[in-house]
């Protein structure tokens, strides 16, 4: 969480146009989406994986480990998909026998689950892509711009930083508290964390009574207003995205929806 | 006689909780003047400039602006709010946006200036304040010193009549807590009032042109800095230390090494001409020291 914020704010592209990433991001992630197919969805994964560690220069190794961990997630939820259950006959590549059930994989379940893994990796990749070149600031302008209710996206921007908050105050308290012992033993553990949860809230609550003082003295009348800064559209982007996310259809009419 | 910007009279104020913080408080603020609040911890500084801006409501007594009373309605308050700003002690409760350009114009836009006027006055205000390299930084990977800076930034930007200050230098590093000051005394040269809170009192003692000194919510002292920090009775109450300007003049009048007579020298360098005036003998010796 602190990580990918990290950087949408630090990375190359974090000065482009934010509606050129969201039509990037809204394209290919259709795209894979619609046409399922495992070249389509292996083409998306590495054209964004590309976009991530190339063009925003979001370095390999975080970008690999932010992946790893839906992917584990996918492998776990697609292994209950490959593997087949049934009473009759079949052609199994890899078979176990359970009394009168056969429990094994066949080629059209692992095609299935291969499917459905690259195209849900495919969908996450896109994710990414948004949320690691995206700041919240900027996503603020695009939603105001899709004409979302101001009240959700105030509501996300508060909730954004009151996220921040907690965390900070909840590293704080766990600092002192082990600085001081607390997490020793088990049981020392178990006490201090409770506390850690009980103080968390108590100062949470007063944190967010403090904030709302100080919006009121700053003139606070029930909305939040922000300058968004003004960017530029590319129209080397907007073709950079036409190409790319046009190529990737093309694939997969050349290859025949595979 | 001029009237005050704001004035407090008989302010009273009891926390839910009935920790009684303020018990009848009286003070005065007039356009350009710069005002120290000294007080031990929990004295009740930063709850009586919650009453200034509107934000806590006084239980007893009142609160005048510019010789009128609030009558906290909503429009009253907003007139008030416009007027005086605050920054408040935590620079975490002010700041909420997600980055710094953002949280410093929130105040001009609410103030109703159109997009271009904020952002003109917030970039003034952080250039004042010495963040413009900041700007696009999202607030929660700020440093300390860099969130106080950003929430006195989001205030300057209102351009308010009054301003607040609670420990503005707190934890700011030396050079930063100078420019700080600096930035202060021009606020101060462009007519508006301040009001600082402080545990620093060779700071308060040279900046402030007059001193309140808060205990157990009360005013047990106020009057110009010279007059008050003689008050050696008052200071021990609040458990403050002389400023060592003072502290100097004391000791070399008393050892007789300057008259007795000498009025208090208002900071270090005119108790240093003083000291120089006073021992002509000493006088070519102090400047061979310097050039030797
Ligand atoms: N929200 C609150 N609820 C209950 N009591 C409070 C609250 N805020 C402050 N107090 C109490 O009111 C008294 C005055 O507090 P205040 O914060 O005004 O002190 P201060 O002079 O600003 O101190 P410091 O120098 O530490 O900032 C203290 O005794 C404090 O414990
Ligand atoms: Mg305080």
């Amino acid at each position: 969480m602190l990580l990918i914020d990290h950087y949408a704010y630090s990375n190359k592209l974090s000065t482009v146009h934010p509606g050129e990433k969201f039509i990037f991001f809204v394209a290919t992630v259709t795209i894979c989406l619609a046409l399922n197919s495992l070249a389509t969805s292996l083409a998306v994964i590495l054209l964004t994986g590309a976009a991530v560690i190339l063009l925003a220069r979001v370095p390999w190794q975080v970008y690999l480990k932010l992946m790893l961990l839906p992917a584990s997630f996918l492998v776990v939820g697609v292994l209950t998909v490959a593997v087949t259950f049934t009473r009759n006959e079949g052609e199994f590549i890899w078979a176990v026998q359970l009394g009168s059930f056969t429990a094994g994989v066949t080629p059209g379940g692992l095609e299935f689950a291969g499917k459905m893994f690259l195209r849900s990796l495919g969908a996450v990749s896109c994710l990414y892509f948004l949320a690691l070149t995206t700041p919240v600031t900027q996503m603020v302008g695009v939603l105001r711009w899709l004409r979302i209710p101001s009240l959700v996206i105030e509501l996300m921007v508060l909730i954004y930083r009151f996220i921040f908050i907690l965390l900070e105050t909840a590293g704080h308290i766990y600092t002192a508290q082990s600085s001081r012992l607390g997490y020793r033993n088990v049981r020392t553990g178990f006490h201090s964390f409770s506390q850690l949860v009980l103080s968390l809230f108590v100062k949470s609550y007063r944190q967010s009574q403090t904030v709302y003082d100080a919006l009121l003295a700053r003139c606070y009348d029930g909305r939040l207003n922000f300058v968004e800064a003004k960017y530029r559209w590319s129209w080397v982007n907007i073709a950079l995205i036409i190409a790319a996310d046009g190529a990737l259809t093309a694939c997969w009419l050349i290859a025949g929806g595979v | 006689m001029v009237t005050p910007v704001i004035e407090t009279r008989e302010l009273t104020y009891t926390y839910p909780d009935g920790t009684r913080a303020l018990r009848g408080i009286n003070i005065k603020l007039t356009a350009g003047q710069k005002i120290a609040v000294l007080g031990s911890n929990g004295a009740g500084k930063s709850t009586l400039f919650l009453h200034l801006n509107g934000i806590l409501r006084p239980q007893g007594g009142k609160v005048l602006f510019r010789g009128s009373e609030i009558r906290y309605h909503q429009r009253d308050l907003l007139a008030l709010r416009k007027n005086v700003g605050i920054v408040f002690q935590d620079p975490e409760s002010q700041l909420f946006s997600a980055s710094v350009l953002q949280d410093v114009t929130f105040g001009p836009i609410n103030l109703g200036l159109p997009q271009n006027e904020a952002l003109t006055a917030a970039k003034e205000a952080m250039r004042q304040t010495g963040i413009t390299n900041l700007e696009s930084r999202p607030t929660h990977f700020l440093s300390y010193g860099q969130k106080k800076r950003v929430s006195i930034a989001g205030v300057l930007a209102m351009e308010p009549a009054v301003i607040i200050f609670d420990e503005p230098t707190a934890c700011l590093d030396p050079g930063m807590a100078l420019k700080t000051m600096a930035l202060l005394d021009e606020l101060s040269r462009q007519g508006k009032a301040i009001i600082m809170s402080t545990h620093d009192v060779d700071r308060a003692y040279d900046w402030a042109d007059y001193v309140y000194l808060l205990q157990d919510g009360g005013v047990i002292g106020e009057g110009e800095p010279q007059h008050v920090f003689l008050r050696q009775d008052w200071l021990d109450r609040c458990d403050l230390k002389c400023p060592i300007v003072v502290e100097t003049y004391l000791e070399l009048t008393a050892s007789g090494l300057l008259p007795v007579n000498m009025p208090v020298p208002r900071n270090k360098q005119e108790l240093f001409q003083n000291i120089r005036n006073a021992s002509p003998a000493s006088a070519p010796l102090l400047k061979t020291v310097r050039h030797g």
